[in-house]
Formats: structure tokens, C-alpha cells, sequence
């Protein structure tokens, strides 16, 4: 059969990992449908190690949405969560690492970590014992809370954080996807294949080896299957499969940069700037439109008519340089600054502190006249 | 005005013009000399703007009489706009004022009350025998100060600038002067917007902290997030992730599937109709199937199951 097919054929090529993103909806219906020969080699294909299945959690009361399950031929090792956050942002910005199944207890889905986080974890995995440098230690671990993939931190994104004040839910283990977008397309993260080409021998020799292989459905005509995710890239929307590519993808380049290969790839998980960092960032952009104020008194002590003009042309540097400071903070250092308050904390500085002036200055004027 | 001669602005209350009408007569020498040319309130052209006149006059002004007299000490007007400004200028060391007492009046605590007064110790004019007497004191004064004014070369300088830009550069004011001026004084202008502004500033801080912190700024912040996504991916070179491939099923490789698995199911149509009972979306979605001419109730009623579940779905079973 095809997919037994699919199957040794990709194990044959020793890919690190194999991830199939196929939701199975429909279960214990083996059979009546069993070829016994056919199902059993599959059985034992899908049984390899490196093989990942995602399943999804299903959301307690009130929201009530069910969740599915996993082919039950797989071990518990063999299955990650699919689910994403995203619906509430009207885009998919965050990454779902980790779910706290103590608040939610089902036995549809017992995953512990993401999908794409079990595959980035083989991946690591199967490089160590390449490179000969493997530890005993497991790859993720948690330290004092916070969840570490082969000795990088992965920052957490919490409430308050940064631009999230609100709907954030904390239980789980979330940061920011650092989306891969070449060519500014971030659908092309990943080379693709098609299954027909895969199953003709279709490709080059080395395509799969030690690679991550994902399967799943790419195409969003399909009705009855709503998996196309709403990204922050001018609208665009892309299936399950390749926001788990996406992910993947952030997992690895976040964590290695050891060859050089990797280190054109290297890009440090995004990090929020919060609390007293925050803090001191909006007290200086206050200062400066305080500055900028007395700056406008100083070149021009005119009357009210006079002095919007220097108001307004510093105010539109001063958004300018706050503008540039969070782009080059994002760009250049990963770090993602929040910039509308800190442009609110400069224009309102230096409009009030004109207003409060500039009235005092009039009314003089009238009583000398 | 020839640029030798040092401007004198003389201020002086309105009460008091005859005896600057006097203290013109005693200077007109100074004035023919051409070492000196003065100004003050009654050369004001009907149809000026008299605030601009007086503060550009004060400004170009390297000598500043100040007429004291108990008028002079009520006006506001005076006090206002002369008084600030020219003490201001005398500290700042761009001009020199002058005071002369002319009637009696109390100036003792006045801010001018440290610089040397005119005519000798301070005695008013009106309170010389001759008044003349008084007069030519003053004008010697005035010689005096303008004489002293051309020898100093600092002083030279700082009015170049002077003569090009009427506007005033910043003049730090003086810490001396805070300590002569009554209190509501010396919370100058610039010292209370100072204090309000931190105020405001403060006020201002916090209210943003509590917008923020109700999430009223969150779709904001977002769709700058989502902006700076795209520059970067503008800006820097992004690459294709070699690590990972992606084997993608469509929906083509669905119906080639289906076909597949529709002859190779065809072996067991019963199973599949059986289960096409048991569940009312398949009967429903089977209704595409009357569309298919001749084909046989089982095959229609597994082509609308592998409509509903994917191909994959039950290819992984088999």
C-alpha cells in the first residue's frame, strides 16, 4: 500500500526524524478494513523510533472542543501535541511548547510537548551521536521553571509581558515564533516534495538523510479540514503542516550554531523586553520628549501660532528614533521592544509640556499689550 | 546707528518723562560724539508693536538705564518686561545696567540693589539742590561705564554675535540672582514649567501603565509586531531551512488515492456499507453520487466516506 510505501521508503533514505501531521479522526476501525499482511508491515514501519504522530488536545468545558486521537500501534514516546495559539491574536505568533496536562487530564491526547519540539529533539539527538559529543543528559530539560532544549534557554512568554497584557494563558509553555520567511515568502521555509515524487524514487540521493521529514497536507481546499493558520505575514494563511516546519525550524535555529551550515542559520529565540528594562526604556523616551519640549521653548519663544510647527517636526523625529531604536532592537538583537507606548510616553511628554507653557506665554503677552 | 556707538536703552516710568527729557539734554554730548545713541519708550513709531520694539530694543541694548522711581518700582509693565530681562543680561555679561535713583523711593531690596547706583551714594536726583549738579553726576556715570564698555575686549566680543542674531542664546541664569529675588520671583517662569512638567510627566507615566496594562494597547503592539516580522525578513537574507523537508499530500494525490484504494477496496464492499449506515454524514454526502451514472449504491456510499475522512486517514489503517 502507498503509505507503507511512503514509509520504507523515506526509513530507507535514514532521516532523522519523520513527523506525519495527519489527524487520524477515525479509529478502531483496523478491522474491517485489514489487508493482515499489509497492515501489520506498517504496524512495524510506523513503530520505528524515529517515527512522530500528533494528536490533538482536546479543550475542556466551556469551549468544549474535542480533541483527537493518536494511532494506538504508537508509543507514548511517539506522539506530540499539534495544537497551536493563534485564533485569539487573529494570527499565530506564539509557540506552544509545552501543556500542563495536570489541568487537563484526557487520555484522547497524552502529550506532554509539541509535535515539532519532539522532532527538533530527535534531530538534536541523532546530530549528537553523530558528532560524537553526546551527553547522557536529556536534551529539554527544566530549570527553575524554564524549559531549556540542548542547553538554550527558551524564553517564555507570560502575561504582562511586553505587547501581551491580555488573553494570554499561562499555564502553558509558550515564546515567540521567529518566523523563517526567504524571499519574504514564508511559505518557502522548507524544500518540499511531493508524495508522487516520493514514491517514484523521484529525488536526489541524499534528500532525506539526517534530515526532518515532515508529511501532511499542504493543500486548503478541503472543507471538512480546517488546518490553514492566519500568520503575520500581510494576511497570509498556511497549513498545519508548514507552521510545524516553521517551528522546527525556529527550534533548531534558536539552539545550533556549532557548524557552519548552522550558523548562517543561527538566529536566537526572540526575547520580550519586560519589567524594569521596559520600564527604564519608557522613562527615557519620556525624558526625551520632556527634552524635546524645552528644546522647542529654545528655538522658538513665540506664541502659540508659532511654535506648533518645531512641535510637531520633533515629535515626528522623536517617533522616528523610537520607531528606529525597536527595529534595529528586533532586527539586529532579537529583542522585540514595545514601541507605541514608548511613542505615546514622547508625544504626550512634549505636547503637554507645550500646552502647560504655551498658554502661560499668550496670556503674558495679552497683558503687555 | 554707526556700530561703534554702544546702544543705551533707557527705561523709565511715564510719570517721570520730564526728568528724562532733562537727563536727554545733559547726554546730548555723548550722543554728538557718536559714542553713544540711546532709546527709550517715547521713540516707539505709532503702529509698532510695542512689546516687540521694547524687547528688541533691550536686546540690542549693550547699556541699560533703569529711571527709578517709586512709578517705576508700581509699574508692572517696567518690572515685566524690563527689569527681568536686563538683570538677566547683566549677569549674563552681554550689557551693563545702570540704575539712577531719581525720587525718593524704596529700592533697597529691589534686584538692582547690588549694582552701583547713579548719581553719587545714591541720592535722588529730585534731593540735589541743583538738579543740574545731579545731571552732569550721571552723565559722567554713564561716560564712565560706555568708556569702560570699549575697553573690554570680552565684551567686544560677545556683542558680535549680537548684531546678526537678534534672537537671545541661551543665558544661563545666574544662581546669584535667585538669591536677591523675593520669593515669587525666584520661582521663574522656567523653574515652575520645570516642576509641572515633571509633574505632568509623571501623571502621564502612570495613566500609560494603566491603558497598558487593560490590554487597550495590545492590537497595536501586534500589528508592530507583525511589522517589524516582515522588515526583517525584508532586511535580512532569510534562508531556506535545509534540515528539515516537507513531503506534501494535496489533494491530487488524494483522488489518485482514492481510486487506488477504491478498486483495491472493492474487494470488500460490505464492510464499507455497513459502516455507511451506521452514520448519517456519509448517507447525506452519498447524495453527489446519484450525479454518477450507473454507479452501484456501495461505491457511491464509500466515495462519500473518503470524501469526508481523507484518504490518508484510511490508509493508515490498512
Amino acid at each position: 500500500m502507498r503509505v507503507r510505501r511512503l514509509f520504507e521508503e523515506l526509513l530507507r533514505h535514514k532521516p532523522a526524524a519523520i513527523g506525519l501531521d495527519i489527524s487520524r479522526t477515525y479509529v478502531g476501525r483496523e478491522e474491517s478494513f485489514s489487508v493482515a499482511s499489509d497492515a501489520i508491515r506498517l504496524k512495524a514501519l510506523l513503530q520505528d523510533e524515529r517515527v512522530y504522530v500528533v494528536c490533538k488536545v482536546p479543550i475542556p468545558p466551556p469551549k468544549s472542543i474535542p480533541g483527537s486521537s493518536f494511532p494506538p500501534e504508537l508509543a507514548p514516546e511517539q506522539i506530540g501535541f499539534s495544537d497551536f495559539i493563534g485564533k485569539q491574536d487573529r494570527a499565530l505568533r506564539r509557540h506552544l511548547l509545552w501543556i500542563n496536562l495536570k489541568n487537563n487530564p484526557q487520555d484522547i491526547c497524552p502529550a506532554e510537548y509539541s509535535f515539532n519540539l519532539e522532532l527538533a529533539n530527535k534531530y538534536l539527538e541523532s546530530r549528537n551521536i553523530d558528532s560524537e559529543t553526546s551527553s547522557d543528559e536529556e536534551l529539554v530539560q527544566w530549570v527553575e521553571g524554564e524549559l531549556f532544549l540542548a542547553g538554550t534557554l527558551i524564553p517564555r512568554v507570560i502575561q504582562g509581558d511586553g505587547g501581551y497584557q491580555d488573553n494570554v494563558d499561562t499555564g502553558d509553555y509558550q515564546t515567540m515564533l521567529n518566523y523563517r520567511a526567504p524571499d519574504g515568502d514564508p511559505k518557502q521555509v522548507v524544500s518540499r516534495i511531493s508524495l508522487e515524487n516520493v514514491l517514484i524514487g523521484n529525488f536526489p540521493d541524499h534528500f532525506f538523510e539526517n534530515r526532518v521529514v515532515l508529511i501532511g497536507r499542504v493543500d486548503q481546499q478541503n472543507r471538512d479540514f480546517d488546518d490553514s493558520w492566519t500568520i503575520p505575514y500581510r494576511n497570509v494563511e498556511i497549513p498545519g503542516i508548514l507552521v510545524h516546519a516553521q517551528m522546527v525550524s525556529h527550534l533548531l535555529s534558536g539552539v545550533l550554531n556549532q557548524t557552519e551550515e548552522d550558523q548562517e542559520l543561527h538566529r536566537p529565540f526572540l526575547k520580550i523586553v519586560y519589567g524594569l528594562q521596559e520600564t527604564s526604556w519608557f522613562l527615557a523616551c519620556l525624558a526625551m520628549g520632556c527634552g524635546a519640549f524645552f528644546l522647542t521653548r529654545q528655538l522658538s519663544r513665540q506664541p502659540l501660532k508659532t511654535s506648533v510647527v518645531p512641535l510637531v517636526v520633533i515629535n515626528v523625529i522623536g517617533v522616528a528614533i523610537v520607531y528606529f531604536v525597536s527595529v534595529i532592537c528586533f532586527v539586529q538583537f532579537n529583542m522585540w521592544l514595545a514601541c507605541i507606548p514608548a511613542a505615546l510616553a514622547f508625544m504626550t511628554s512634549s505636547v503637554v509640556g507645550a500646552a502647560i507653557y504655551i498658554p502661560k506665554h499668550t496670556v503674558q503677552a495679552q497683558i503687555k499689550s | 546707528m554707526s556700530n561703534d556707538a554702544i546702544h543705551v536703552y533707557v527705561a523709565c516710568a511715564r510719570e517721570d518723562e520730564a526728568l528724562l527729557t532733562e537727563l536727554g539734554k545733559h547726554l546730548s554730548t555723548l550722543k554728538r560724539e557718536n559714542t553713544i545713541t540711546s532709546w527709550d519708550n517715547r521713540q516707539i513709531i505709532p503702529g509698532e508693536v510695542s512689546d516687540d520694539v521694547i524687547t528688541r530694543n533691550l536686546k540690542t541694548a549693550q547699556v541699560i538705564v533703569l529711571l527709578i522711581s517709586a512709578d517705576f518700582l508700581a509699574s508692572d509693565e517696567l518690572w515685566q518686561l524690563g527689569m527681568t530681562q536686563a538683570i538677566h543680561r547683566h549677569y549674563a555679561g552681554v550689557a551693563k545696567v545702570v540704575p539712577i535713583i531719581l525720587r525718593p523711593c524704596d529700592w533697597n531690596s529691589a534686584p538692582f540693589r547690588q549694582l552701583a547706583v547713579l548719581p553719587k551714594d545714591g541720592k535722588p536726583v529730585t534731593k540735589w539742590d541743583d538738579q543740574d549738579e545731579a545731571f552732569l553726576d550721571i552723565a559722567m556715570g554713564i561716560r564712565r561705564a560706555v568708556s569702560s564698555l570699549q575697553r573690554t575686549p570680552q565684551f567686544q566680543e560677545l556683542q558680535e554675535p549680537k548684531a546678526t542674531q537678534l534672537d537671545l542664546p541661551k543665558i544661563r541664569e545666574p544662581k546669584t540672582l535667585k538669591k536677591f529675588l523675593k520669593p515669587e520671583q525666584v520661582e521663574t517662569r522656567s523653574n515652575k514649567l520645570r516642576n509641572r512638567t515633571l509633574w505632568m510627566s509623571t501623571v502621564i507615566f502612570f495613566v500609560g501603565l494603566l491603558i497598558r496594562s487593560s490590554g487597550l494597547l495590545q492590537p497595536l503592539e501586534l500589528a508592530m509586531y507583525d511589522h517589524f516580522l516582515r522588515i526583517r525578513s525584508a532586511m535580512a537574507n532569510e534562508q531556506l531551512d535545509d534540515r528539515i523537508r516537507l513531503v506534501a499530500i494535496d489533494q491530487n494525490d488524494i483522488e489518485m488515492f482514492q481510486t487506488i484504494t477504491h478498486e483495491e477496496l472493492n474487494e470488500k464492499p460490505e464492510h464499507i456499507s455497513a459502516h455507511g449506515q451506521t452514520t448519517g454524514e456519509v448517507s447525506n454526502s452519498s447524495g453527489a453520487c446519484i450525479n454518477t451514472v450507473g454507479a452501484s449504491l456501495p461505491d457511491c456510499v464509500y466515495d462519500a466516506y473518503l470524501k469526508n475522512y481523507s484518504a490518508i486517514n484510511l490508509l493508515l489503517l490498512v
